[in-house]
């Protein structure tokens, strides 16, 4: 009879790992990572009061990958769980979680910091999570910048401009990934435009990284902006309904070819050779 | 004399004789003339000049992608990806070049078949087949060779299975696998070595083998249909006995016709191989079938026309599949991992028969035996079937074992495909 509660307890301690591998096999087969990790196996939920509860955040945000578990930003072991003296940093001050963003993002924390002092002398305090958030961590993007967003700082009229250029260029590059899209199903090459498109990412943050609000919407139209349509123009002119068209051209060369010649043969004389 | 010298004479010899083969070949154009195709089936025939244009057109999409092609372990994908992205039409003629490979080889075996199936490999036209099955040798190894080119990770795999396949061959099979790969395992050394094959010693072997496989066939004419033999016309025939010593089969004696040596005609020996054909002086000799004389039609410019026809038309399905279907053919988008095995390791299609006979047989070495012994007896052909009946109609198991191999090679292949 007493063994029973200890297998029940083994039991008990198996149901939140055996529950979040079911969800993670659900969300995605990636997440199998989670079972190994000490940190997840306990802290399924955050036991303070924020918005947003932690894991369930964490595995919706970019950083939801094998490399960027919780002791990425918060210190500590990932398979074993420590004091805080081992490493373990609990919440992260301001300046902690921006080094440890930093320790990854090197380029864009460094025009961030560039661009700081002119903003601190209004009275800005934004940090990395002000925009990107924390534990559903959202990537740096036309996306991101929205009245939710900006408007929890800025007024409506100074983030209209930034947020309208935003809008504009996400509508653009959509439009861009849509003539990719076209491109891949009809088989065609794609990796020399999935590179630009990569670099063009890259410039992309980094206008939002080293613009203050008020220059934001200047520096996405005179840089991103504008090699997205010379992106587009070059994805326009190179399309698979124009490579098909190029096709149907060299075909029906042959087969105008092929009739000359049919027609030059029926006119020949049928006359036996000599022998 | 020195070697330098000789070479320096040769080279004059044939300067100076240029033109007088020129000449040569112009009037064997105008006067020559061959069967013309009977039945639409017949047009079939002309697999092997279609062939001959495809390959032009390999080698001059090779030299493209030769510019720009980087040999090193490091950037031969990168260069692959280049070509297709960022040179001008580059990834039509990479397409070309890959979609070519595959056709060639596709109409290759339709043409041994088809010569296989009319008999069309006896007498003076065994040693086209030996120039024949060379090149179809060839043409697969420089598939196989090319296959790795792009190093991804399909054909860095493609090359290891297919490699390894190799270390059964009893006693030499290790020491073949370090040949073809420069050591133990396929890497930089592996793909210099495959790419020199494939840019410089087997299109040379090609050449060498096309010359010869062409120019045994322009010697030896095109056979007559296979319902056919020869039979002479007694009343023009002068009685040199030509036709009976041409013949390479015996069919033909001199017997004698009120005190006149004529000759007889052994229907069933006659491979209507064309040789006595060519060689009558009386032109008295002509090529008869159950519906009477075969049609001939001159050589220029009926025949020369056909065969345009014919190469256009293999050119024409060639960019058709380049620029419409090279997303069913052409795989490998991801650069070659050597430690991560991909789940599906496929070779090219035509490799896929033998892929296959290799999986289902109890054992690699009984796999390479029999790949071996039935690619051999393909070759020996000739020599394993001198003469005889010619007619498929008539030969019951030669029908049989063409349409086995036949069915054979597809079943085997789309097998290998869905495996």
């Amino acid at each position: 009879m007493r063994a029973l509660p200890g297998k029940f307890a083994r039991i008990a301690a198996f149901v939140p790992v055996l529950l979040l591998s079911l969800a993670g096999a659900a969300c995605s087969a990636d997440s199998m990572f989670l079972l190994g990790d000490a940190c997840v196996s306990c802290h399924l939920t955050c036991e303070r009061v924020t918005p947003e509860i932690s894991v369930v955040a964490w595995k919706k945000s970019v950083h939801f990958r094998p490399d960027v578990t919780c002791s990425a930003c918060h210190g500590g072991d990932r398979y074993l769980a420590l004091p805080f003296k081992k490493g373990h940093l609990g919440l992260p001050t301001e300046a902690k979680a921006e080094a440890s963003c930093g320790s990854c993002h090197e380029k864009e924390l460094a025009d961030f910091v560039y661009i700081r002092p002119r903003s601190a002398k209004n009275g800005c305090k934004a940090g990395c999570v002000s925009c990107h958030s924390y534990h559903n961590v959202q990537k740096a993007g036309p996306e991101l910048v929205s009245t939710e967003t900006c408007g929890a700082c800025h007024s409506a009229d100074k983030a209209r401009p930034a947020i309208e250029a935003a809008a504009k260029l996400r509508e653009n590059r959509d439009g861009l990934l849509a003539l990719l899209s076209q491109r891949r199903q009809a088989g065609l090459p794609v990796e020399y435009y999935e590179n630009e498109l990569v670099s063009l990412d890259k410039k992309t943050a980094r206008a939002f990284h080293a613009s203050g609000m008020t220059g934001l919407a200047t520096a996405l139209s005179q840089g991103p902006e504008k090699e997205i349509a010379e992106l587009s123009a070059r994805l326009a002119g190179d399309s698979p309904a124009g490579f098909h068209a190029q096709g149907v051209f060299v075909v029906l060369l042959i087969i105008f070819a092929l009739i000359v010649l049919a027609f030059t043969f029926r006119s020949l004389p049928k006359q036996g050779g000599k022998r | 004399m020195s070697l330098r010298d000789r070479a320096m004479l040769a080279v004059r010899d044939w300067a100076e004789n240029l033109p007088k083969r020129v000449r040569a070949l112009q009037e064997e154009l105008a006067t020559g003339s061959t069967p013309a195709p009977r039945v639409p089936a017949d047009w079939l025939a002309f697999t092997g000049t279609a062939i001959i244009a495809l390959v032009f057109v390999q080698f001059a999409t090779g030299v493209m992608l030769f510019s720009y092609y980087y040999p090193h372990v490091a950037k031969a994908f990168s260069s692959h990806q280049a070509i297709a992205n960022e040179v001008p039409f580059g990834f039509l003629v990479e397409t070309l070049h890959a979609m070519g490979a595959k056709m060639i080889v596709a109409l290759a075996f339709l043409h041994l078949f088809l010569v296989w199936w009319h008999g069309s490999y006896r007498g003076p036209r065994a040693r086209i087949w030996y120039a024949g099955m060379g090149l179809l040798l060839a043409f697969l190894v420089t598939g196989f060779s090319g296959y790795l080119l792009p190093w991804s990770q399909q054909s860095f795999w493609a090359c290891v299975v297919g490699t390894e396949a190799l270390r059964a061959v009893p006693l030499i099979g290790g020491g073949l696998v370090w040949l073809l790969r420069g050591g133990e395992n396929v890497g930089q050394p592996t793909l210099v070595i495959f790419y020199l094959c494939h840019v410089l010693f087997l299109p040379a072997a090609i050449v060498t083998l096309l010359y010869f496989h062409v120019k045994w066939v322009w010697k030896a004419g095109v056979t007559g249909p296979s319902d056919t033999t020869a039979r002479p016309d007694l009343d023009k025939c002068l009685g040199c006995k030509a036709c009976s010593l041409a013949c390479p089969f015996t069919a033909i004696q001199m017997i004698e016709v009120s005190g006149r040596k004529r000759p007889a005609l052994n229907e069933d020996a006659c491979n209507a191989c064309r040789a006595c054909v060519i060689l009558c002086p009386a032109s008295c000799i002509s090529l008869r079938g159950p519906e009477g004389a075969v049609r001939n039609e001159p050589l220029w410019p009926h025949a020369v026309l056909r065969r345009i026809m014919a190469s256009l038309g293999a050119v024409g399905l060639l960019f058709f599949s380049a620029f419409f279907l090279h997303g069913l053919f052409i795989a490998g988008k991801t650069p070659a991992d050597p430690l991560l095995t991909p789940d599906r390791i496929k070779p090219d299609w035509y490799f896929l028969a033998p892929y296959q006979v290799l999986k289902v047989l109890p054992s690699e070495r009984w796999g390479l035996a029999v790949l071996f012994l039935l690619t051999a007896a393909l070759c020996a052909l000739p020599a394993l079937d001198p003469k005889g009946l010619r007619d498929p109609a008539r030969r019951t198991v030669h029908r049989f074992l063409v349409k086995a191999a036949a069915a054979g090679l597809i079943v085997f292949t789309i097998w290998g495909y869905l495996s």
